[in-house]
């Protein structure tokens, strides 16, 4: 197993190697001024000159490459082209929030996914089964930003239940003294024992939230259904009820446990891809996470914060693919 | 399990309802007053600020930095003119190149220290040597270029110029020409973009996080705060135009702008709940035309094109009124304009007239116009424009790209690998004419913004002489101004398309937003005031 875990982990860092290189090297060759972006458009040809000596432009490519390289290894990336901040700064601040809002999501998923998707399978071909397919189906299909919109104009503009965005309100923003610890609200306000603003915090990710977790509600469901079906037809599920064990015991205790890791590494996947690509919803709800960073960098082709950005969707899609694979691995049928 | 998942289902649902009701206090404190507590909200689609540094920051951070930090003057649309706002007065020497300015004696930065002469210099110096931004305003300062500034009393600043410039002008400027306390002069951007701030005016930087600024209260401020005044202000970027409207709507916001035309025309209908402020600006949308190659070196066919460009159509249906149609290149309610220039109208038997007198057979013509992919507006009216220029037999490609792309294919050294047609928006970085011309219709060696790679003498050296005169004589200086604009629009080297407008919707509680043309984007918050019942 161990062997396993180093061998993944070593193959891991060759695929972020492959991704920094062709990240690097693309951003480099595509027509554009950065050092314009830097100096600013309307600057004389002498900032442009210092611009482009601090951008290190005036080296060759492979130069650059090994100096971007030896500034990645000590977590440096450089800094933004519009804003000059470091974008390791930059990604500190903006992942917190996207990272709450889809741990939150899947959460929900996870919750709600998994036992409909267990009905669904118990109940195959009955009323709930068609209901709960014909929900999956929906929450799969239907287009994140009607959705955005839709509870936005139930929830705020209708029944004034819940914030149209952002993470606080305005009060809270202003006269509260807003904790800063991981940088995920929720967590943070529990860790200091600020349940008024848990609630405000939570309130705001509760919109923004369902609509990302729509789509993954949709997939844990249908996977746990299909999966459980195929394993309530084997051999050792007819065998253990022809021994008298209740369908709810076959169903909980031995058929669940065995149809966890496919849905897993579909969780995985789809988390991996989630985190990066929830700038809709982030826009919409005006939530300040890593979609509107990716968003604004590539529109300004702000090539470090565009590597700085891959290099952080590679990070978490190959970790979570990771962590699925040691959990898959974990099964003793599961020949390594 | 069951019973657990079951517990855990329950428990959610219980915690998600009970969230979905109507929030309470959010945690506001208790103590301050009513009006120490009321907010200002203002909505918009972008990010409030870049960076904060008041040296370097170029960009949307005008609207948090003109309520932060002051100018050493300021300019009044109302007028024309600049008034004194840190300085009280200034003079200059006969043709412009020292400056003397006296400053106000009751000043105090942020920090609680007293304004002076050196604080003056030591920010301008700063300005100067980051060289980013806007710094460039500052060239006839430079050493380099002969110039400097120095403090000569303890109110008192001299500013010698390198060459005539007009210092009460630049000195107002929205970008790089903000006065800061000596304890920030050292800081780095990172520690402006942290939301520290070293300024003089009425607000002070509480909190900056990207998407959102909150300014509260400078309470010393030399003008005094009344009850109806805000003392603290948000500025939050929520990008969705539906949300912003139904922010207004509902009252949680009090000033938006940057609306979709169907929430803007919706908006306008619900005068109970808010009212619409339509400011003109400086911001002018140009069409630049590549005069060194065929077939836009032609003068008619030049024509031609000016005259097939929906201009009213433009204005009207694409922009909804949020814009005029300019004349001239520059922008009505500044000095330099005049309603006399000539401009086209969208005539298509004109353009088929000039079309016919250029000789140039359109079967074989191919032309490529480039703009900002970003501005759907550019968009909507070059589509127009290619399907008018369709009916004179002429195939125009239209090519959205990022402004990098853009302008260096503008700049390739081969000119007919250059566009035909070139898109943007300019605006002046301090209230001066001279921005346009010098830099867009001013012949150069290397190709920077004279994006029609203009090299007419006539025009050179009407430019040159209003550039002299600016400082001695205005009126003069205006007069060639005004020429040189007749000589671009007759000769159809630059389309002017139209002018920006702003346009705000500002909940019926508060009164008081205004936009200067000068500093687009900004408003004072300072003289917003609650509405009395």
């Amino acid at each position: 197993m161990l062997k396993y875990i180093v061998k993944r982990i070593l193959s891991s860092i060759l695929v972020l190697l492959g991704v920094v290189t062709i990240t690097f090297f693309i951003s480099r060759v595509l027509p554009s001024n950065p050092e314009v972006r830097w100096a600013g458009q309307r600057a004389t040809e002498e900032q442009l000159e210092q611009a482009r000596i601090e951008l290190g432009l005036d080296k060759s490519l492979p130069e650059q490459y090994i100096i971007y390289l030896g500034d990645l290894l000590q977590g440096d990336l450089g800094k933004s082209l519009n804003n000059h901040q470091p974008v390791t700064e930059e990604l500190a601040r903006y992942v917190p929030a996207t990272l709450e809002l889809v741990i939150l999501a899947f959460l929900f998923a996870i919750i709600i996914g998994i036992p409909l998707g267990i009905y669904s399978a118990k109940k195959k071909d009955k009323l709930l089964d068609h209901c709960s397919r014909i929900f999956s189906i929906g929450a799969v299909s239907l287009p994140t930003f009607w959705v955005a919109l839709f509870l936005q104009l139930i929830f705020y503009k209708i029944l004034n239940m819940l914030p149209i965005g952002g993470r606080l309100s305005v009060e809270a923003t202003i006269f509260s003294d807003v904790p800063s610890i991981t940088g995920m609200l929720l967590v943070d306000t529990l860790l200091t024992g600020q349940l008024d603003l848990f609630v405000d915090a939570f309130r705001h990710i509760l919109l923004p939230c369902i609509t990302i977790s729509l789509y993954p509600i949709g997939l844990v469901s249908r996977m746990t259904r299909s999966a459980l079906l195929e394993i309530l037809g084997e051999d050792y599920i007819t065998a253990g009820r022809s021994y008298g064990l209740s369908d709810t015991k076959m169903l909980w205790k031995y058929a669940l446990k065995n149809s966890v890791g496919t849905t897993a590494t579909d969780v995985a996947l789809s988390m991996g891809y989630t985190l990066t690509n929830t700038f809709l919803v982030e826009a919409i709800f005006s939530w300040p996470g890593i979609g509107s960073y990716i968003s604004n960098a590539v529109t300004t082709l702000d090539y470090n914060a565009i590597i700085g950005v891959t290099l952080f969707g590679a990070v978490c899609y190959i970790v979570l693919n990771l962590i699925a694979d040691i959990f898959v691995a974990s099964d003793p049928r599961v020949r390594l | 399990m069951k019973k657990l998942l079951s517990l855990v289902l329950a428990l959610a649902m219980v915690f998600c309802l009970a969230a979905c009701g109507e929030s309470s206090g959010d945690g506001t404190t208790a103590s301050a007053s009513p009006a120490d507590n009321k907010i200002l909200y203002h909505t918009t689609n972008t990010e409030p600020y870049i960076t904060l540094d008041p040296s370097t920051e170029y960009s949307n951070g005008i609207m948090v930095l003109q309520n932060v930090y002051e100018t050493l003057t300021r300019y009044n649309p109302e007028t024309g003119e600049v008034d004194p706002l840190l300085a009280t007065e200034w003079s200059s020497n006969d043709d412009g190149t020292v400056w003397v300015f006296q400053l106000r004696d009751d000043v105090t930065f942020h920090d609680g220290t007293q304004m002076t002469s050196q604080q003056v210099v030591n920010s301008i110096t700063r300005t100067m040597e980051l060289g980013q931004g806007g710094a460039y305003i500052w060239d006839a300062v430079l050493e380099s270029n002969g110039g400097k500034i120095e403090a000569t009393g303890d109110y008192e600043v001299t500013i010698t110029c390198g060459y005539p410039a007009a210092m009460d002008l630049i000195t107002s400027a929205g970008y790089a020409a903000y006065i800061m306390s000596d304890s920030v002069i050292e800081q780095t951007t990172e520690w402006f973009n942290e939301g520290n701030d070293g300024g003089t005016g009425p607000y002070t930087i509480a909190q900056a996080s990207g998407d959102t600024v909150v300014l509260r209260a400078y309470e010393d401020y030399r003008g005094g705060w009344t009850d109806d005044q805000y003392k603290n202000v948000m500025i939050r970027q929520v990008p969705e135009s539906s949300a912003r409207r139904q922010m207004l709507e509902t009252g949680e916001c009090q000033i938006s702008g940057d609306f979709s035309a169907t929430d803007l025309a919706a908006l306008k209908e619900e005068t109970d709940i808010v009212y619409t402020e339509q400011f003109e600006t400086f911001n002018n949308i140009v069409m630049f035309l590549n005069t060194q190659t065929y077939p836009c070196n032609n003068a008619d066919f030049r024509r031609a094109l000016a005259y097939a460009f929906p201009y009213e159509e433009t204005v009207t249906s694409i922009l909804n009124g949020n814009a005029q149609q300019s004349v001239g290149m520059v922008p009505e309610g500044l000095w330099g304009h005049s309603d006399e220039i000539m401009q086209y109208t969208c005539d298509m038997d004109k353009a088929a007239e000039y079309l016919e007198l250029s000789g140039v057979d359109p079967s074989t013509v191919s032309l490529t116009v480039t703009y900002i992919s970003s501005y759907d507006e550019y968009a909507s009216a070059l589509q127009i424009f290619q399907a008018n220029l369709r009916q004179l037999g002429i195939d125009l490609e239209l090519r959205g790209m990022e402004w990098d792309q853009q302008w260096a294919q503008a700049q390739n050294t081969n000119p007919e690998d250059r566009q035909d047609l070139f898109v943007f928006i300019w605006w002046p970085d301090y209230p001066d004419p001279v921005s346009w011309f010098q830099s867009l219709l001013h012949s150069e060696d290397n190709i920077v913004y004279n994006l029609s790679y203009l090299n007419d003498p006539e025009l050179d050296a009407l430019i040159d002489s209003a550039i002299s005169k600016t400082v001695t004589d205005r009126e003069g200086a205006e007069a060639d101004y005004i020429a040189a604009q007749q000589i671009v629009a007759e000769n159809a080297y630059v389309l002017n398309l139209y002018d920006q407008m702003h346009t705000f919707v500002v909940s019926n509680t508060i009164q008081g937003v205004a936009e200067n043309p000068a500093y687009s984007q900004a408003i004072q918050y300072y003289n917003v005031t609650t509405v009395a019942e």
